[in-house]
């Protein structure tokens, strides 16, 4: 079935789901404002269908601005203080810019993915 | 470049690619550039890339909407090891907050204890800028925000 409406892009994540846990594969190559709001859209509709403890795979993103930081935060805001959102897997110029913005301080951020 | 938020990444690139820091991607291998803890010619595309995404999504976002439609020309130069990338954009003047973005870096609105609902969701662009590049200036003249991004690139053998 064809679903039309008006979205600024594709993003195409790639879930993996047990019960209330998630793993979300960003899918790269960047987290701009492009396609941020899309990319908050998707998220938060998986919190609304249950999802509580959520892991944001970044290996694939290669670059990403304020928007997709605001994105992050965003979802994070809205699943609110009785779920978790980790972040692992950040590139170097990606870390750089959760650094700068003191949002490494906000999230849990792991080297590699670790165990649910 | 088009007044399209989809428009910045490739517009970022193209100038990247005339500033000679064209195949330098995100997480490129430093080897034969120096290494070690200095900056790398990659570091510095980096950080560019940051800077210039930020100031092109500000001119798209705040420059007084689609019914505007301001015009953006960018130029760039090198002089000695500093690449200028000048952005002027035809749109109305903007706010006068960037000598504060740097200011707020020390100080950035957050502290540890700070609760979900009160975390910042944007408001980095500013302050993203002017910890990419070593020099921000700004001002109108004749009708046009003009915004200057001086970063030094540092010395490598390897640049083509």
């Amino acid at each position: 079935m064809d679903r039309v409406w008006t979205r600024e892009a594709d993003v195409q994540l790639a879930v993996s789901r047990s019960g209330q846990r998630c793993v979300v594969g960003i899918p790269g190559p960047r987290l701009d404002a492009a396609v941020a709001a899309e990319f908050k859209r998707e998220l938060v509709e998986l919190i609304d269908t249950g999802a509580a403890a959520i892991l944001l795979d970044f290996s694939a993103v290669e670059f990403i601005d304020s928007s997709g930081l605001g994105a992050v935060v965003g979802a994070y805001k809205h699943l609110g203080p009785r779920g978790r959102l980790k972040i692992c897997c950040l590139r170097p110029a990606v870390g750089k810019v959760f650094t700068l913005t003191r949002m490494d301080r906000v999230f849990t951020i792991h080297d590699a993915v670790p165990a649910l | 470049m088009p007044n399209d938020i989809r428009a910045v990444a490739a517009t970022v690139e193209r100038v990247l690619a005339a500033g000679g820091l064209a195949g330098l991607a995100a997480a490129a291998p430093s080897a034969g550039c120096g290494g070690g803890e200095a900056e790398t010619l990659a570091d510095a595309a980096d950080a560019l890339r940051l800077a210039l995404t930020e100031a092109l999504n500000n001119v798209v976002e705040h420059g007084g909407g689609p019914a505007v439609s301001p015009l953006v020309r960018l130029l760039l130069w090198l002089d000695g090891s500093a690449l200028t990338v000048c952005i002027e954009d035809s749109g109305p003047p903007a706010p006068d907050d960037l000598g504060a973005a740097s200011a707020s870096l020390a100080d950035a609105p957050l502290s540890e204890g700070c609760p979900i609902e009160a975390l910042p969701e944007g408001g980095w662009g500013l302050l993203l800028i002017a910890a990419s590049v070593d020099r921000v200036h700004r001002h109108r003249h004749q009708g046009w925000n003009r915004l200057f991004l001086e970063k030094v690139l540092p010395p490598c053998a390897c640049r083509a």
